[in-house]
């Protein structure tokens, strides 16, 4: 029997805040380059604003409905099935995001750190870990994640304060990147990069109180949105634009190419360090509460052998995407472009929705 | 039914722990290559020259000093590898057959390019494909010698034994003190060699036997240059006798004006790295000596130290050594309204005169001032020589595209106005500023009785 | 078949059976959350384990003849106990009945502060049966109870138990009984017997039970207490009092008169400080309570005896300040102590292991220590402290990881070298268990990561040695446990020596030889000296043991297996709970606390109790605790 517990808001804001954050350490950094160009610190600020409007949404629904989490919400307003329905295609579309987000690490660590050993070995131990995350449940995954955040944070400061020597203004101009429009569209379309707050609305049940809820999702975006912001515009003063649209991971190239002194050298093991953390805690998140999802709509109360058969899933989803390409260029950006349909829309069309009808959860008193 | 489950856990447990070792090298089963030297090939595209060292504890390396240059010449031998081969991947591949370590280049320091490879442009194709292996480090350093890359690898000892990658560290980060290289890695080749903005400049090297230091004065130029590489259709070297001032001709050189290979140095290591090589695009197109390098560090604000040594302007039989810090980065403003961009540069300047041989009392407000006058026009000049020599090249030695980028809004619009070409009907308007801070340990000089 | 274990194979078994079978959810699924003692779920499962119908049984034969029976006692006594916690539940509303899945609960406050002093505590009668055998009275004849307890203590086989027969008064028998060497003999030769065997004082006594006459006016012994029951008599003759019996009476008095050798108090052995006292506890319960009270005088200190072992009549004190510490710890303690059901408990090592909550991890969940002034702070603080016969160990609960990590030292230091010393157990913590994982990994799989001149010497110094990393390392670790545990053993200085001269020496030795090289010879010292560091012992042994888990992630994975490793270890280690609160309050989940985790702030600024035992005075100093720098301020203006 898994209890999902309660929890403050430092340990939810920093669950929310790795999740996010783990992201830049990947390849969408470049994929912004290619977009946008120089723009891409400033983008992401635009991106982050559209999802803290989506968020708002998501907030005045889980405030119609104290207490309650998205899933029953999404079964008091649009009935049973329908509800069902919705919550099924938000824990599928987790699980999907999960898994690609799994391969990519999988992909890039490949490159990078281990050539040599099969995918599958890698994708094993990532999933042990994560199996015996979800096992632990869910009030130990935020305290997890709480425990680690000031040393991820610190660690990511580091390595960019490290990287100073390499910085070149010019690398940033020309400012408004490839157009300013192509920015704000691509800024707009990009929101579900911090889709992650959706989070938020499946966990509400452990939460204290809306106002908590309201505190968490802007915070974490608000703090999620300066860290990447930050990430991508010391980046993007190391590696002129030409050059940041081909890299890997442009993060870790960063941190590869510190070099100070005879033995300040080669840092990648901090990098190396943090973003398996990171990594290790957003896939968690994600696959913890796809299977919270399913478990509610199904009706199942012990958790437990469910998440044993779903990590299996999980790692047969792992393998679809072909090779390294095929993950970046169609599934990672698709998912970027178009996930925002599946995290923040829903709660939007179910909020509209519960206004016609006029349904509206029980007034808790305290 | 309760043994069985255990037992398939334990299979799992197993299938994954044992057989998990796949990345799992031993430290001593690798060769850790720290130089790679690229040639043209005969019997095949490349020849390629690798420097294998091998690690001894510190202390019985320099004992080898005893048997003098043999035993290092022994030394050179086993440690440096040459073949030919089509790429550096089947290189390795093939050398790894004779070879009991694997190699690898994950501490490789300097990706050496023979003058000849960088001049048809192959070099910089080969070395900036080589960005996609993983191996291969943002941070190695590129350096352009003159002859083959085989001789200077072959001629590269450590200085006062150690290690033959700290050396090379140390060499380039040599740079900071004098100013007569650039800080040439690869991350900036691959840069520079794509973008629509600057140009690349590679450390220029060479091997330097001690020819250059004449015994006498009067002779003729013998020009022992040619005699070494063994190619006769070598260029002279260019190295300028710009000196200003009476002075007899071919006296007063300006300090450091020259390129590797030439400096009158005899002794002390094989190797020396002086002046760059400049690149356009994938290809070189020529050279600038030290001193010219010395001007770029100061145009693009990157010179730390340096020192200079001009003519003594009360005096001119005599010199003044002057050592030269930057004060912050030159103003730099361009003005691209009109046909031809116009750029106006205003450097400032600070230093410390470390001797005065004429004894003129230059710490003196009117002497100082004019001492620092001559030292504003020798940059001055020496700044527009490089910049026209620059143009000459068709390139931006001054990495001018930096500044002038940030005039227009997006990347397109950047890239539509083709900078490298415009800036060759650019012109240079220099101010410099000059303080002498401080005058050493004494403050004034008075005349001998 | 691989020959499995039959008790590891129970134990994956079991282990495999939460994966994959369904479970129904239990009917007390009600208490979710951010408070200590989080269910009476949890409750339950600790005493299905170690509750009633589990209890060990005497006759081995026995055992096994009734398999079946047993499985079928132990289901019933099972839901006996279910029984109990569901008719405590309907009697007391205020805990929530669970809703069918899909729709939430909702909870009011945060936290529930423990009320429920209403609750009753149930003396688990069942099961022992076994001990319920001396149930009987004191009869009024006095041949009777001295043949009774003939036939108990196997007089006269056992010389150790006197039977001393007098008269009172010169007229009614009577008789002291207790256990040579255990009692003070003045007490009976100067103080009981001449005023018993006096005609004297018995002037005014009319007839009848003499007992209540003696008790008020003869007997100047200053403890004594009446007692009827053998089943409580006999306990306290093995505990060294002496049992006044006498004639025509049916009750009979017990006069304290311990008066064994024990040691003298001398400085703890295993948590030396510089700075602060260095009186431990002794094996006698009776002076480590003293020990206690004389740090605490403060007159909520209550101090109760629990019976922890029947077949040894062992006893346990269980210490708690009243109205400070939350009712609700000290209910569970009892309960989890009331229901063990053992036969012989050494100390207080065997009691920890059998009420902490989950004996599969790697940190403990009850701190024992052996300084009374630790003990103090912790009651202090809202803990419970037991105190257990045999060994020189108190046990505190509920903890955190950070009790386990602070010394006692610290606080009578001044902040900064307080906060100095805990930096550097920080790093010693971090280095005794990551080192010889991230030099493994670092070496055999991120080799790039190396600077080049570090590279080289590493290269050079493991170029003779003919194993290959793994082996090497794994070599060396286990010589350096072997000599840590051979040290111990060996007696007085030797020992000592012994184990730093014999790891130099050793060390330097298999580097002569070739068989180790000289970097990994520090990477193992460093890492032992971390261990040795970590003040509490059983997390020393903990982070042992961590260590080598974390070496062979790394030995599979590099650096990517170690972030694997601390992962599975964190979700264990996160999880896990102590009497219900979570391990790593404050940090995670957090709780409001004093600047005291790892920076200490000067103790006046440390205002607040910690938060997570929800005790019942929170303040622990006054607006203003430095007085003086008030008046100081007042009179600057």
């Amino acid at each position: 029997m898994l209890k999902e517990g309660r929890f403050g808001y430092k340990e939810a804001i920093s669950l929310i805040v790795i999740s996010i954050t783990s992201k830049v350490f990947f390849t969408s950094a470049s994929f912004v380059s290619r977009l946008v160009g120089t723009a891409g610190w400033y983008m992401t600020l635009v991106s982050a604003a559209v999802a803290a409007l989506f968020f708002a949404f998501l907030y005045l629904l889980l405030k119609r409905f104290p207490g309650k989490n998205i899933m029953e919400i999404n079964d008091i307003v649009l009935g049973k099935f329908a509800g069902s329905l919705l919550s099924l295609v938000l824990c599928a579309f987790l699980m999907i995001i999960a898994s690609i987000d799994m391969r990519e690490f999988t992909e890039v660590l490949k490159v990078f750190v281990l050539p040599e050993s099969p995918p599958s070995f890698i994708m094993v131990i990532f999933i042990i870990s994560v199996i015996s995350l979800a096992f632990a449940g869910l009030e130990t995954l935020v305290r997890y994640s709480k425990f680690l955040v000031y040393l991820l944070g610190a660690g990511c400061i580091f390595v960019i304060l490290l990287s100073i020597p390499d910085f070149r203004v010019y690398r940033l101009f020309p400012l408004l990147g490839n157009g300013l429009g192509k920015t704000i569209i691509n800024g707009a379309l990009r929101c579900s990069f911090y889709g992650e707050a959706a989070l938020v609305g499946i966990m509400a049940a452990s939460l204290q109180g809306t106002n908590e809820i309201k505190r968490i999702g802007f915070y974490s975006i608000f703090i999620s949105g300066l860290m990447t912001s930050l990430c991508l515009l010391s980046f993007g003063m190391v590696f002129p634009y030409s050059t940041a649209q081909e890299l890997v991971s442009p993060m870790f190239a960063m941190a590869a190419n510190v070099h100070l002194g005879g033995f300040l050298q080669h840092m990648e093991p901090i990098f190396v360090f943090l973003w398996n953390f990171g990594s290790f805690i957003e896939v968690s998140a994600l696959f913890y509460s796809a299977i919270m999802i399913y478990c509610h709509v199904f009706r199942i109360s012990d958790k437990r052998p469910v998440i044993l058969p779903m990590g299996t899933l999980l790692f047969c989803l792992n393998l679809f995407p072909k090779g390294i390409q095929d993950v970046f260029s169609a599934y990672v950006q698709t998912m970027r472009t178009w996930g925002w349909v599946i995290y923040f829309l829903p709660p939007v069309i179910v909020l509209i929705i519960a206004v016609i009808r006029k349904k509206k959860g029980a007034q808790r008193n305290g | 039914m309760g043994k069985k489950l255990v037992v398939t856990a334990l299979v799992i447990l197993m299938a994954v722990s044992l057989t998990g070792c796949f990345d799992a090298r031993e430290i001593g089963d690798y060769a850790y290559i720290s130089m790679v030297g690229i040639d043209e090939g005969v019997t095949d595209e490349l020849r390629l020259t690798f420097h294998i060292p091998e690690f001894q504890v510190s202390g019985s390396g320099s004992d080898s000093g005893g048997g003098g240059n043999s035993n290092e010449k022994e030394k050179a031998e086993k440690e440096v590898i040459t073949l030919d081969a089509p790429s550096l991947l089947s290189g390795v591949s093939i050398l790894n057959n004779s070879v009991p370590k694997i190699l690898n280049f994950m501490h490789m320091k300097a990706i050496i390019i023979s003058e000849k490879m960088a001049k048809s442009g192959k070099a910089g194709k080969v070395v900036t494909g080589l960005m996609k292996y993983r191996q291969v480090r943002g941070t190695t350093n590129i350096i352009v010698c003159r002859g083959t890359a085989e001789e200077f690898i072959k001629a590269f000892h450590p200085y006062q034994g150690g290690l033959i990658t700290d050396s090379i560290e140390e060499l380039v980060t040599r740079a900071e003190y004098t100013g007569f290289i650039t800080n040439s890695t690869f991350m900036d080749m691959y840069d520079r060699i794509k973008s629509a903005t600057s140009q690349f400049l590679a450390i220029y090297g060479s091997v330097n036997d001690g020819k250059n230091l004449k015994e006498s004065r009067s002779g003729e130029e013998s020009d022992p240059e040619s005699r070494e590489s063994g190619e006769p259709e070598e260029e002279k070297p260019v190295s300028q006798n710009e000196g200003y001032g009476s002075g007899d001709k071919g006296r007063f050189r300006i300090p450091g004006d020259y390129l590797a290979g030439e400096t009158p140095v005899k002794g002390g290591p094989d190797i020396e790295l002086f002046g760059s090589a400049v690149f356009d695009g994938d290809k070189m197109v020529g050279t600038l000596t030290g001193f010219e390098t010395q001007m770029v560090r100061i145009a693009i604000g990157r010179l730390n130290r340096a020192a200079f040594t001009i003519q003594d302007p009360l005096s001119p039989d005599l010199y003044i050594p002057i050592e030269v810090k930057e004060f912050g980065t030159p103003k730099v403003s361009i003005d691209l309204s009109g046909q031809r961009p116009m750029i106006n540069m205003e450097l400032k300047l600070e230093g410390d005169i470390t001797s005065i041989p004429s004894r003129i009392e230059y710490e003196d407000e009117e002497k100082n001032r004019i001492l620092e006058q001559a030292f504003e026009e020798f940059i001055k000049t020496g700044l527009e020589r490089t910049f026209k020599k620059g143009q000459e090249l068709k390139t931006d030695v001054f990495d001018l595209g930096q500044v002038a980028i940030k005039q227009f809004l997006t990347i397109p619009e950047w890239e539509k106005y083709k900078w490298k070409e415009k800036v060759l009907d650019a012109e240079l308007n220099v101010k410099v500023d000059f303080i002498v801070r401080r005058t050493g340990k004494t403050t004034s000089n008075k005349p001998a009785k | 078949m691989i020959p499995v274990n039959k008790g590891g194979a129970a134990l994956m078994l079991k282990f495999l059976k939460k994966l994959f079978v369904y479970e129904e959810p239990s009917s007390s699924d009600i208490e979710m959350g951010y408070e200590f003692l989080e269910g009476l779920e949890e409750s339950m499962e600790w005493g299905e384990k170690y509750g009633a119908g589990k209890g060990l049984k005497n006759d081995l034969k026995e055992q096994k003849d009734n398999k079946k029976d047993r499985s079928g006692q132990d289901e019933q006594a099972g839901s006996e106990c279910r029984a109990d916690m569901n008719d405590r539940e309907s009697k007391h509303p205020k805990i929530l009945i669970p809703k069918p899945a899909g729709k939430a609960t909702v909870r009011k406050s945060r936290k529930q502060k423990g009320n429920s002093k209403a609750e009753k505590t149930e003396t688990r009668d069942s099961g022992k049966e076994d001990y319920e055998e001396h149930s009987r009275k004191v009869s009024k004849s006095l041949t009777e109870n001295l043949d009774y307890l003939r036939k108990v203590f196997h007089v006269p086989k056992n010389q150790d138990v006197v039977i001393r027969e007098f008269n009172v008064a010169h007229k009614i028998p009577a008789c002291v009984v207790f256990i040579d060497g255990m009692v003070e003999t003045t007490i009976i030769t100067q103080f009981t017997l001449p005023q018993l065997m006096d005609i004297n004082p018995f002037r005014g006594f009319e007839g009848g039970c003499a007992l209540d006459f003696i008790e008020k006016n003869v007997l100047p012994v200053h403890q004594v207490e009446r007692m009827s029951n053998f089943r409580e008599i006999i306990p306290e003759i093995l505990s060294g009092l002496t049992i006044i019996l006498i004639d025509g009476c049916d009750e009979c008095l017990a006069m304290e008169s311990r008066g064994f050798e024990t040691r003298t108090i001398s400085a703890p052995v295993t948590e030396t400080v510089v700075h602060g006292s260095q009186e431990g506890f002794t094996e006698n319960m009776r002076t480590n309570i003293t020990l206690v009270r004389r740090i605490i005088k403060n007159e909520n200190l209550v101090t109760e005896f629990i019976t922890v072992s029947k077949a040894n009549n062992g006893r346990a004190a269980l210490l708690y300040i009243e109205g400070l510490t939350n009712p609700r710890i000290v209910k569970e303690v009892k309960r989890r102590i009331e229901s063990i059901n053992v036969k012989y408990i050494s100390g207080s090592g065997m009691l920890e292991q059998l009420i902490e909550d989950k004996s599969f991890m790697i940190f403990p969940q009850v701190i024992s220590t052996e300084r009374p002034d630790r003990v103090a702070s912790f009651l202090m603080d809202g803990k419970a402290v037991l105190i257990c016969e045999g060994t020189p160990f108190a046990l505190a609960m509920p903890i955190t990881f950070f009790d386990l990590y602070h010394t006692s030292e610290e606080s009578n230091v001044r902040w900064q070298y307080g906060t100095f010393m805990r930096l550097v157990r920080l790093i010693g913590m971090l280095l005794a268990a990551l080192l010889p994982g991230m030099y493994t990994a670092l070496i055999l799989f991120h080799q790039e990561m190396i600077p080049t001149s570090l590279l080289s010497s590493i290269v050079v110094s493991r170029a003779a040695v003919p194993f290959p990393t793994i082996v090497e390392l794994l070599l060396m670790e286990f010589s350096f446990e072997l000599i840590r545990e051979g040290g111990i053993r060996v007696p007085g200085v030797t020992g000592n020596t012994l184990g730093i001269i014999g790891a130099l020496i050793l060390g330097q030795a298999a580097v002569q030889a070739g068989l180790v090289s000289p970097i990994l010879i520090i990477i193992v010292a460093v890492s032992g000296l971390g261990s040795f560091a970590i003040p509490n012992y059983s997390l020393s042994l903990g982070i042992r043991i961590i260590r080598f888990f974390l070496i062979f992630f790394g030995c599979i994975g590099g650096f990517y297996g170690i972030s694997a490793g601390v992962t599975i270890l964190f979700a264990m280690a996160l999880s896990m709970k102590s009497f219900g609160v979570p391990f790593f309050t404050p940090v995670a989940p957090y709780a409001s606390h004093n600047t005291d985790t790892i920076i200490r702030a000067p103790i006046y600024e440390q205002k607040y109790k910690p938060d997570y035992l929800n005790a019942g005075d929170e303040i622990q100093m006054g607006d203003e605790p430095r007085g003086w720098k008030a008046e100081v301020k007042q009179e600057e203006q």
